[in-house]
Parts: C-alpha cells; sequence; structure tokens
C-alpha cells in the first residue's frame, strides 16, 4: 500500500469519527450517556392501572395503582412519607403528579401520622390463623423493588377535570423515576 | 556540498507499523458496530434497566374462576375466591420463588380488574392438588410452555385514596370484568371474566 493510501485512509477514519461526535447521531449517543451518568431513575416503575376513588365540589381523588420493579430503590428510606410529600407542616414534595396538565399532589393530612397519607405502600403479606392473608403496609419514603404503591392524589376541580372523561396522568418522583397512566371512565 | 547536519532525524513510525494501526482501528470499529459486545453497549446506552422494564416473557390467562368458598383451598373467605390459570408462551421461563421460601415472590403477582386493586397474590409454591399454586415440576420455575394457577384469596377489589374515599367492587359471578395481572419481571396478561351464561 502506498503512502498516499495510507493518507487518504487515515483521512477517511478522521472523517468519519468527527462526523460521529458531532453529526446528530453523535449528540443522541452522547444524551443517552448523559442520561445514564446524571439523572436516570434508579428504579423503573410499572403502572397498573387506576380510577377515581371519589369527587367533592373542591377535589377529584384519583389512585393509580404502582409498582417499582428495578433494578434499584426509588427514594430514601431513612426517610418518612411525611417527610417526601406534601402535609400541611411540609411544603416540599419528591412526589408530583398531574392530571391533564393540572398539577396534582399526594398529601398527608397529619404530619405526625404517617397512616394518614394517600400514599398506601404494600410491602408483604403473612399467612394468619386459618390461611387468612395479613397484608403488611409501610411508611417510608422509599419504593423498594417489587413494592407496591397505591398512589393517590387530589387535584383541584377545575374546568380541564369537570368536563374530562379521559384523565391523562404522569407522575414524576425523585431521581427522574416518573410514570403515565391515561384513564378513560366508562360512558 | 552536504547540508549541514541539523540534529538527529525525526522520528517516524514505518509505514508497515501504521497500516497495522489502521487494520486495529478498522477492525475496532467493525466489531463495534455488529459484534455483541456493540449491540450490550448500546443497549446499555439507550436504557439502563431495561432489564427489568422490559417483559422477560410473554404470559397468557387460560381461564378465569371464581370458586365457592369451599372450593377456595388454603383461603378464608365468605364469598368466592379467584383463580387464573396462566400459560408462559416463553421465550425465557420465570422464577416464581426467587427468595426459595416456598410462597411466590412477593409484588410479584398483582391483579387489577376494571381498573380496581385486586391486591398481590402470596401464596405457596407447590405441586399437587388442590395447592394454592400448582406449578407441573413444583421446582418454583414457570418454564416455557407450562401453567400455574395463581389463587387470590379475596373477592374484593377497590380504589382507595389512603385513609378515606374508597370505591370498591365484588367479583361475583354475574358480571363481566376486565382482568389485568401483572407477573413477576415486567410480565402482564389480561382477559376478560365472562361469568356463565356470558353475563
Amino acid at each position: 500500500m502506498s503512502r498516499v493510501a495510507v493518507e487518504i485512509v487515515v483521512v477517511v477514519l478522521l472523517v468519519a469519527i468527527l462526523l460521529i461526535a458531532f453529526s446528530p447521531m453523535g449528540s443522541f449517543v452522547m444524551d443517552q450517556v448523559r442520561r445514564v451518568s446524571a439523572a436516570w431513575s434508579p428504579g423503573y416503575i410499572q403502572v397498573m392501572g387506576g380510577g377515581i376513588a371519589d369527587r367533592s365540589a373542591s377535589y377529584v381523588y384519583f389512585v393509580v395503582y404502582m409498582r417499582n420493579i428495578g433494578p434499584a430503590v426509588i427514594g430514601d428510606p431513612s426517610k418518612e412519607i411525611t417527610e417526601v410529600i406534601l402535609s400541611p407542616t411540609n411544603s416540599e414534595t419528591e412526589w408530583l403528579a398531574y392530571v391533564n396538565g393540572v398539577r396534582c399532589t399526594p398529601y398527608c393530612s397529619n404530619p405526625d401520622d404517617p397512616n394518614r397519607c394517600s400514599v398506601r405502600q404494600h410491602i408483604g403479606a403473612s399467612m394468619g390463623l386459618n390461611s387468612t392473608l395479613i397484608h403488611e403496609l409501610e411508611t417510608n419514603g422509599a419504593m423498594e423493588v417489587y413494592e407496591v404503591w397505591e398512589f393517590g392524589v387530589r387535584c383541584e376541580n377545575t374546568d380541564a377535570l369537570v368536563s374530562a372523561d379521559r384523565y391523562k396522568i404522569q407522575i414524576y418522583g425523585p431521581s427522574g423515576a416518573r410514570a403515565y397512566y391515561l384513564l378513560e371512565e366508562e360512558g | 556540498m552536504r547540508r549541514p547536519c541539523c540534529g538527529r532525524p525525526r522520528p517516524a513510525i514505518s509505514r508497515l507499523v501504521a497500516e497495522v494501526i489502521i487494520l486495529v482501528i478498522v477492525i475496532a470499529l467493525a466489531l463495534l458496530l455488529i459484534s455483541p459486545l456493540g449491540s450490550f453497549i448500546v443497549s446499555s446506552l439507550l436504557v439502563r434497566g431495561t432489564e427489568a422494564g422490559t417483559p422477560k416473557t410473554n404470559l397468557e390467562i387460560l381461564s378465569v374462576a371464581l370458586p365457592a368458598a369451599g372450593d377456595c383451598y388454603e383461603c378464608d373467605t365468605g364469598g368466592y375466591c379467584i383463580e387464573i390459570a396462566i400459560k408462559n408462551e416463553g421465550p425465557n421461563e420465570l422464577d416464581l420463588d426467587v427468595d426459595d421460601d416456598g410462597y411466590l415472590d412477593w409484588g410479584a403477582w398483582i391483579l387489577v380488574a376494571d381498573d380496581y386493586y385486586c391486591g398481590e397474590a402470596y401464596t405457596r409454591v407447590s405441586l399437587g392438588a388442590p395447592p394454592a399454586v400448582e406449578d407441573e415440576n413444583g421446582d418454583g420455575i414457570l418454564s416455557v410452555g407450562e401453567v400455574v394457577y395463581i389463587r387470590q384469596c379475596d373477592n374484593y377489589c377497590s380504589i382507595r385514596y389512603g385513609w378515606g374515599h374508597t370505591s370498591r367492587i365484588t367479583l361475583d359471578r354475574t358480571e363481566r370484568r376486565l382482568i389485568k395481572l401483572f407477573g413477576p419481571q415486567g410480565t402482564f396478561a389480561s382477559t376478560f371474566y365472562v361469568p356463565p351464561g356470558g353475563g
């Protein structure tokens, strides 16, 4: 192979590498790298269903059933649920939801009682007498792998919800965790 | 007349070495693009946790039955229990009892009916009739083509907002219901429960 041929090959390789680095494909690859290294959810949330538990003149109460199917825990297990969602004394929330664009919040009515929150965390069960299934709930601020949440949010009863029969529910949690569900009410 | 010497000659790689380097780069690029290593890297870049997010295998619900209380072995229920037969259509097997405690893995099987949450199946993994869950081989592994019977001891399902605002349905033999079953490792299957007589 002549020197000219070698130089041509080198130039072609350099151009190819530059194209990969600066072309849309390159930026796509870099985007993915950034997503992996920065804010990628530690766990994948699977939404299993949902519905409207109740309506009042002021609020609509939505519930979405979801579970973390891994690979890691979402949120901080050392915190209580009352620390990561809104309550009368806590104005910061790690979990947010939007229903048809309306901002909705999970809520604890009593900041001293984690059992009075709109999120129910199923962590296990045991067999009681006569094989009765006893469900166990927990109240920490994390969603462990395979933990099931009945995730309740209340939304102000605005026009976007009053007249709708389809509800686009978007849920955002800590570390980039997110979940979506389209709820359709039967006519 | 000879030109005065300007020091030691500039070091350079030989043409052979340059060609070898180019060859190595080309082979490396080709391997990266077409080899399993390349696809592994690309898939890792695309979605970390895909293994958890993508269903591992395909499930099919073969039947949904509501046996009466007397036939709900291992269930203490006043009404009906719910029994669902599920077949693993492949391509992979499913481990029903990863921690080998003799029970289905917690949170691995969730039942939803008409968008009401019916709860988690947590029953014994065993062989022979009438177990709560039976597995043809009794090995805790749902092989491709194998059928497992998941039994839910309750027959009521709810939409429950925390401590209040609850809406509830009861599965009985009178109404048609959309059944959604979520299994381990992102698996899912759905069907309709059709009551005797068509509903």
